[in-house]
């Protein structure tokens, strides 16, 4: 190998744009060995606690970690599942509820092994990059994110 | 040297990192953070030491990066 390996970027400032998406999805139109596309989309959601509603979480990401862990996470799940390819985008920063925050898309020539990838990728992810949410209330109080199992 | 904080410990400190005496190996660390934010005492948190979780109580240097990590909420 020679040369600097292209870093990858997995975090963008702010919500996800739903163009982000679609133009992902048209880019891979030249690669013609690929039969099966899966994608996971995690939208923040209106949750309610204490009679107070969330209006939007501010992530909070321990930058050059989580850009280790997600190198290691995509590329083991890439040669496990002989995928085509993989991306990862999370969003870093505010992003109101409605909107995307994390965005995983694999692609492979069958079916099975995308969704499988999919999923486990998307599972790895919330465990094991260091990735924190503030949930942000309407009273502009806040609360810690936890992940459920 | 400077300790990370992320999540609620940022909250509990009122920073997103706090200055300790260097200290020779994690457990002093930890010894002295606690000293210095007894409040820390009551949270559920992992010690990261150069990007990397810690499973032993390594020797520290100067120059490594310190960063207690509470349970991840990506997604």
């Amino acid at each position: 190998m020679s040369g600097e390996k292209k870093e990858r970027l997995f975090f963008q400032e702010g919500a996800i744009a739903p163009e982000t998406i679609a133009s992902s999805i048209s880019h891979h139109s030249k690669k013609k060995n690929i039969g099966a596309h899966q994608i996971f989309l995690g939208q923040v959601r209106e949750d309610e606690k204490n009679g107070k509603k969330i209006i939007a979480i501010q992530f909070d990401v321990y930058d050059e970690m989580a850009q280790k862990e997600m190198e290691k996470i995509r590329e083991e799940i890439i040669v496990v599942h002989k995928l085509t390819c993989a991306h990862i985008i999370h969003s870093k920063g505010m992003v109101n509820t409605g909107e995307i925050c994390f965005f995983v898309f694999v692609s492979s020539p069958h079916r099975k092994a995308a969704t499988d990838a999919c999923s486990e990728m998307v599972e790895r992810i919330k465990k094991e990059v260091p990735i924190f949410g503030k949930e942000i209330f309407e009273d502009e109080t806040h609360q810690w994110k936890k992940n459920k199992d | 040297m400077k300790v990370l904080l992320f999540g609620e410990l940022t909250d509990i400190a009122g920073n997103n990192s706090i200055e300790i005496e260097t200290s020779k190996d994690v457990v002093t660390l930890n010894d002295n953070i606690l000293q210095k934010f007894p409040s820390l005492q009551n949270m559920k948190y992992r010690t990261a030491v150069n990007n990397s979780f810690i499973n032993s109580n390594i020797t520290l240097h100067e120059s490594d990066v310190v960063a207690l990590l509470p349970a991840f909420a990506g997604g």
